[in-house]
């Protein structure tokens, strides 16, 4: 039981952060696409107003000179952030617990113990699906603090660690039904 | 299995109680019709009449609905499960597995207390809200129930051998009661700030129609010898001191209205909390589901010696605000009776608590500063840059103040029993949670505390987060190590 007591705190089992699995490349541009739609639109606005008024080309293409450099620098901004952000995302699993790092600037590693998990879902959006990819979302009791959410990874991959981690949720329950 | 409680209906005076709250709602949503239609370009003989149309078709409408919403309801307990039906075209049937319920309230408003009638609220910890509510059943009925409803739940996690009825008259000596002279003495060390802000947003409007008036030339006029400077000045003394008698009476109000009654009863497994004057409600925090144990005090509550003490629940992201217990005015010894209950101690008391790094001061006071600056910059470009510059500085100072003394108070403890951190700023600020309940734990760095080897700890539970921050990242990493390996070798039920 668990009320012998740990006398020795470097004897536990320590979490080596740096063992992560990253995500999946790939997921970069389902973020890209899904956060890039917005410039598309805006772009193809532009172009329009440039086609129309042809005539006037240099005129209106100066009065719109500094609203688009201020568009492609938030544009590299979101490429590079995008970036980054799935370059620092990765999960890990070990025998009684699952991790999630995430974060380039702040960066969070939390993890959360089998037994303190209530349910686990997979989840594929239209972007993912085209590049194979889902959602491993694990639910925690109570607020949505706790929750993790492991993007960009294989769907078969997803699938497998979700009925890995039931699996172990399920005969934790039962060992401490049976005590 | 069995039926515990058969299907049934609510108590048939739940019709008056169902047709009131759906008149509320009504008035509530055809407010702005309603009006538009009273105080429309009609003449006004028709009014009268409008009116009268108006508020049978409204009560009729709600008569209706609240039939419909009385035959069309029920509720059950059967193969360990609590299950409410509702609604007569869009039906909704939502089935609760008991060992899921988190916590069963009552609840009571006036209407309920006419017809002397509970409204049950049931809890659960599920991420998704399933919530259930019961509009009106008779107390009795209620009792039942919710011993039902909690005791299968203990049955499940531990063997309590105890049958419902011995459950039930097991009454004690409260271990809080508040008199009326209590809550008066607690209304006036509530924090007054809203109070004022509420005032203080109604008399600036006042004091502009005042103005439109010229009330304030005549004013002027009553002061012998005074200049417009010192007429203001009297205006807006006399005005700090409305408020502030005006917040304070509010406060009162609102402690009296709120805690009236107020008892905190110890019973065999559980909390009972109750409390309200026009609205009365009782809470049940069984020891199980209580996740965080934790007090605050304020500057004026802290010369008065008095606490706010908190039992928070797990609960649903929709319900977490509800979810926690709040009672105030609680001397030490009634922290210390709780805690005792819930087996909360400091187990290591002759262990000194930890402070948190220094950096905490050098990061917040490096981020007002920088702030601050920034707030002068854009602040000198304005007409008002005299009077943006005056409150940026006193409110940098406000804020820098404030940070030196967070940093002292800041102290925390882990051990294999509990996780406590100290805190507060001008108040004091405790909370104690169980270590084994601990359901994730999280270490943060942000770019700063990367580069000195820092990061934040973050430990959350069913009931919310506890967070340590600027620590030295090696012992962040091994206090979460730590507090993993008192989480994933438990095998009591955490909630």
């Amino acid at each position: 039981m668990w009320n012998n007591s740990v006398k020795n705190i470097e004897d536990l089992p320590s979490l080596e952060v740096s063992d992560y699995i990253p995500i999946q490349r790939s997921y970069i541009i389902v973020l890209l696409v899904r956060r890039l739609l917005f410039f598309v639109i805006i772009g193809l606005v532009a172009v329009g107003t440039l086609i129309s008024s042809i005539g006037n080309v240099i005129a209106i293409f100066s009065t719109l000179l500094l609203p688009l450099i201020a568009l492609g620098v938030l544009l590299v901004a979101v490429v590079l952030f995008s970036y980054q952000s799935v370059r620092h995302q990765g999960y890990l699993l070990r025998d009684k617990d699952v991790s999630h790092q995430k974060g380039w600037i702040n960066r969070t590693f939390t993890t959360v113990p089998f037994n303190r998990i209530q349910h686990v879902e997979v989840t594929q959006g239209l972007i993912e699906r085209w590049f194979n990819l889902a959602s491993l979302k694990i639910f925690t009791a109570g607020g949505n603090s706790s929750d993790l959410n492991i993007p960009g990874v294989k769907k078969e991959d997803a699938e497998r660690i979700k009925s890995y981690l039931l699996k172990q949720v399920s005969s934790i329950t039962h060992s401490s039904e049976e005590e | 299995m069995s039926q515990i409680i058969p299907r049934q209906r609510q108590s048939p005076y739940a019709i008056l109680v169902l047709t009131s709250r759906l008149l509320q709602s009504l008035v509530k949503q055809a407010g702005f019709i309603i009006i538009i239609i009273l105080f429309g370009g009609k003449r006004s003989q028709d009014k009268g009449a409008d009116a009268i149309f108006i508020t049978i078709g409204l009560v009729v409408l709600s008569i209706i609905r609240g039939l419909i919403a009385y035959f069309r309801s029920y509720y059950s307990v059967q193969d360990d499960q609590f299950i409410v039906e509702k609604g007569l075209l869009r039906t909704s049937k939502v089935t609760i597995p008991l060992d899921r319920i988190q916590a069963v309230d009552f609840d009571q408003t006036p209407v309920h207390k006419l017809v002397n009638l509970v409204k049950v609220n049931i809890t659960t910890a599920g991420s998704d809200g399933s919530e259930a509510n019961i509009e009106a059943i008779t107390l009795d009925k209620a009792t039942a129930l919710r011993e039902v409803l909690l005791s299968q739940v203990a049955s499940k996690n531990q063997d309590s051998s105890v049958g419902f009825a011995e459950l039930s008259t097991i009454d004690q000596e409260p271990i809080i009661t508040l008199s009326f002279l209590d809550i008066l003495k607690v209304g006036f060390v509530e924090n007054h700030i809203n109070s004022a802000l509420i005032i203080f947003a109604f008399l600036a409007s006042l004091f502009g129609q005042i103005q439109d008036v010229g009330l304030l030339d005549k004013l002027r006029q009553y002061i012998p010898d005074a200049s417009a400077l010192a007429a203001d000045i009297t205006a807006i003394g006399a005005m700090v001191v409305v408020i502030a008698i005006l917040s304070i009476l509010i406060s009162l109000v609102k402690t009296a209205l709120l805690y009236f009654n107020l008892k905190l009863l110890r019973q065999k497994d559980s909390f009972r909390l109750s409390h309200g004057l026009l609205n009365t409600r009782q809470f049940t925090a069984k020891d199980s589901k209580i996740q965080v144990l934790g007090w605050e005090r304020t500057w004026l509550q802290s010369a008065f010696n008095y606490s706010t003490m908190f039992l928070k629940q797990a609960s649903s992201r929709s319900v977490s605000a509800k979810k926690r217990l709040s009672i105030p005015g609680c001397r030490e010894r009634h922290i210390q009776a709780v805690a005792e209950d819930l087996d909360y101690q400091d187990s290591s008391s002759h262990l000194p608590w930890s402070l948190t790094s220094k950096y905490y001061i050098r990061y917040h006071l490096r981020n007002l500063i920088v702030f601050i600056i920034l707030l002068l910059a854009l602040g000198s470009f304005s007409p008002f840059a005299i009077y943006i510059s005056i409150a940026a500085v006193l409110f940098g100072i406000y804020r820098g103040v404030g940070i030196i003394k967070r940093q002292r108070k800041l102290a925390y403890k882990i051990d294999e029993d509990h996780i406590q951190l100290k805190g507060g700023t001008f108040g004091h600020r405790y909370d104690v949670a169980k270590s084994y309940k601990v359901q994730a734990v999280s270490v943060v760095a942000s770019l700063y505390q990367r580069r000195r080897g820092l990061a934040n700890l973050v430990v959350s539970t069913a009931a919310g987060d506890i967070k340590i921050p600027m620590l030295e990242r090696s012992l962040a990493d091994k206090l979460r190590d730590q507090l993993l390996y008192y989480a994933e070798v438990s095998h009591q039920p955490w909630m």
